[in-house]
């Protein structure tokens, strides 16, 4: 073990560090003491730090209720059902890209076939068009074949997110699992299908893992496809964050509890996920 | 955010010309069934019992005012109704793309004047007049000549580009509006002994008596971002006073007239001594947060803004806010420019005498007035419901709210020529206002600007001279 000596500068350097973690981590402080603040203390001039929370706008958002009885706001937000909606197109899509990609990444990196490498770039290029330009077409296929307004519907196009980014990543896991463990495999006598399950999988199950969360992530923070796609029924909660700007107040208490409550998944599935998520990051880095 | 939206509007706007042919067959194709009013039955709610219409709404409190009263709509025809709530832009994004691919997916939408100059031409709109003169789709109790004519005609245009709102035919039925008004804060005026200003400069000095004794303060705020938001409310209020016009008759721009440069000066030389300090950011939020978080003394916006900022509960000013009519060249500016949220047909949909039983509903007496008296539909399209002694009594917490209103209800109208570019010209003309203030270019050269890009565009449209 080789011990570091901290010097003035190192010290010096932690201070930047740590003024460059604050400064990043302002808005995200400042979104989450939004949601404890009554409305006047978020409107008021100058900003207040000190304040006695609510949990108002959490009591509004999930059971109905309006924080503040002000002008209009009759139509509720049901906010738990954009909720289950985010969830269920999410994990659907995120589940069904892993069926389809994991296959195909592994093809991609062992087989050699013709068109090989056009293929694969094409799977990116689901990437490369905009969400805008392409969705008035997809609108109009939507609606003749009936999509429009479905879960099936959208966890169909939430292919473009998820399918491309899974491949991508997970060829380059493959390739990285020596090709010689699967030749010993093979003279054992195991079949190609089994050597991927049994040697391949296992090695490169967090690399699976990591990929997974980062796709969940772009499927889950997606807009543009639930709001025009779909209806108030199958709409992801990103889309239900809209429904607190009205004309008489922007609900920023609202919104900001929103925001919170939707960062929620994604922060618990990252830290238990960890281990893998390091080791999936870094998996690789290292060649031999 | 804005920005962004804006580039994907007209992003959208160019996938829509790609498309047409598509969606031109789609739209061909499609059964024409509801059609044509018409028959010699007599009139029946219940007739279209059984169906369902799909609406596509703004959020907004006039709409949670209407949608409040959903189920007496239902119980009342046996009609079913289904709706999307969307914020104001959003629902512009969703609206669009809707309506440019042909689908009959929403029966119904809100709409304002300025989009009916766009999506009328397109044929997107079902036309409303044999709906509104037929006696078997429109109770006698409905009572046309109980609506304010300048507030239903803001719906009507003979598709002409160029001539004026008011003629032609009917696009769409308003449910509520707003009219452009001065809004000031009750107590610092008592304290100061202020006068309520009745011209832009009398506006400066009121505002620069608070700048000079309140801390954090400033005069008067007004919307000045790019974009048509700034243009039509207290701006094109004042601008109607001095007599200045948007274009000729022939749809030469008139930004540049002699009255519109004098204007324009004053109106910016307000700004920069008594506005907001970022004039440039501010939107319709940010002027009603001006004014319920005690930034600003005074505002020139809707009146409706005021309302929300007055009303019990909602801000630390409610209670405190009183009305006059908006300040102008040598007095009160009482031809005020306005905005409606109205309702329209999909020209598309299926159920359109159905959704046609929702607009007459949503426009009647009793919903106008139980909204206005138990929710925020104000301000009413009817006469009756402001004769009504209930909403009289309603807004007497409301300082000089119903006064104001009757001084200027009977000049207000929408006062910008209706032209395919609305959007466009608004947004550089807005920018316009913000060379001048940021003193980039004098009104005359900014001004110049404006006039010389719009007449070339409009010449690519084959319009002008």
């Amino acid at each position: 073990m080789v011990s570091i000596k901290r010097g003035k500068n190192d010290i010096l350097g932690d201070i930047l560090l740590g003024l460059i973690f604050l400064f990043f981590m302002f808005p995200i402080y400042w979104v989450f003491t939004m949601a404890f603040k009554s409305d006047s203390d978020i409107l008021i001039w100058p900003p207040k730090f000190i304040f006695s929370p609510t949990l108002a706008h959490f009591k509004a958002i999930l059971f109905n209720q309006l924080s503040e009885q002000s002008v209009g706001a009759t139509t509720t937000v049901n906010y738990l059902g954009y909720f289950k909606n985010s969830l269920i197109v999410s994990i659907s899509a995120v589940l069904i890209s892993l069926a389809v990609g994991i296959p195909a990444a592994y093809a991609f990196a062992r087989y050699n076939f013709k068109g090989r490498e056009n293929l694969f770039f094409n799977f990116l290029t689901f990437r490369f068009a905009p969400e805008m330009l392409v969705i008035i077409p997809i609108y109009l296929i939507y609606q003749r074949l009936g999509l429009y307004d479905t879960y099936t519907g959208l966890i169909w196009v939430y292919q473009l997110i998820t399918l491309p980014m899974i491949i991508w990543i997970l060829r380059g896991y493959f390739e990285d699992v020596s090709a010689d463990l699967e030749d010993a495999g093979l003279l054992d006598g195991y079949s190609r299908l089994n050597i991927a399950a049994r040697i391949v999988l296992p090695i490169v199950k967090p690399g699976i893992a990591a990929t997974s969360l980062l796709t969940f992530i772009y499927a889950w923070n997606n807009f543009i496809f639930g709001m025009i796609l779909g209806g108030t029924g199958v709409q992801p909660v990103t889309v239900a964050a809209l429904q607190f700007i009205s004309a008489d107040k922007l609900r920023f208490g609202d919104m900001a509890a929103a925001s919170i409550l939707a960062a929620l998944p994604i922060i618990i599935l990252a830290v238990y996920t960890q281990k893998y998520l390091i080791r999936g990051l870094s998996l690789g880095a290292v060649k031999q | 955010m804005r920005r962004y939206l804006k580039k994907v509007s007209f992003l959208l706007l160019l996938v829509f010309l790609a498309v047409t042919a598509l969606a031109g067959c789609g739209g061909a194709k499609s059964e024409d069934k509801g059609g044509q009013a018409g028959g010699d039955k007599a009139f029946d709610w219940k007739a279209y019992s059984g169906e369902t219409i799909k609406l596509a709404l703004v959020k907004h409190p006039w709409t949670d005012s209407v949608l409040f009263q959903l189920d007496s709509f239902k119980s009342l025809t046996g009609i079913d109704v289904l709706y999307d709530v969307y914020p104001e832009e959003e629902f512009f994004n969703k609206i669009t793309v809707v309506l440019s691919s042909g689908s009959s997916e929403y029966d119904a939408f809100m709409i304002g004047p300025y989009q009916i100059w766009q999506y009328a031409p397109a044929n997107w709109l079902e036309p409303l007049s044999s709906y509104m003169n037929s006696e078997s789709l429109t109770g006698a109790d409905w009572d046309k000549e109980d609506i304010y004519p300048n507030i239903l005609g803001t719906d009507a245009w003979d598709l002409k580009m160029g001539s004026q709102v008011g003629t032609g035919e009917q696009w769409a039925l308003p449910f509520a509006f707003h009219l452009n008004a001065l809004q000031y804060r009750k107590d610092l005026f008592e304290k100061y002994d202020l006068k309520v200003p009745e011209t832009i400069e009398d506006v400066i000095e009121v505002g620069k008596v608070i700048q000079q004794n309140e801390k954090n303060m400033y005069g008067i705020s007004v919307r000045g971002t790019r974009s048509w938001a700034t243009i039509h409310p207290g701006f094109l209020t004042g601008y109607q006073s001095y007599g200045a016009k948007d274009f000729d008759s022939n749809l030469n721009p008139a930004m540049n007239s002699p009255e519109a440069v004098a204007m324009v000066e004053d109106w910016i030389k307000m700004v920069k001594e008594v506005g907001p300090p970022q004039w440039t950011n501010t939107t319709w939020y940010e002027v009603t947060n001006s004014l319920g978080g005690g930034q600003s003394a005074m505002i020139y916006d809707a009146d409706v803004l005021g309302y929300f900022v007055n009303s019990p509960g909602s801000s630390d000013q409610a209670g405190n806010i009183a009305w006059a009519p908006g300040p102008g060249k040598d007095g009160p500016a009482l031809e005020p420019n306005l905005y409606t949220w109205s309702l329209s047909i999909n020209s598309k949909s299926k159920n359109k005498d159905a959704a046609w039983y929702f607009l007459q509903w949503a426009t009647s007496k009793e919903v106008q007035l139980k909204g206005a008296l138990e929710k925020d539909l104000v301000n009413p399209i009817r006469k009756s419901v402001w004769e009504n002694p209930d909403f009289k009594k309603r807004l007497e917490g409301f300082d000089n709210y119903y006064q104001t209103y009757q001084e200027i209800i009977g000049g207000a109208n929408i006062y910008y020529t209706p032209e395919p570019l609305f959007f466009e010209t608004t947004t550089l003309w807005s920018e316009a206002l913000q060379q001048v203030y940021l003193g980039q270019k004098t009104a005359q050269q900014a001004l110049d600007g404006v006039a010389e890009e719009l007449s070339k565009r409009l010449k690519e449209q084959g319009l002008g001279k």
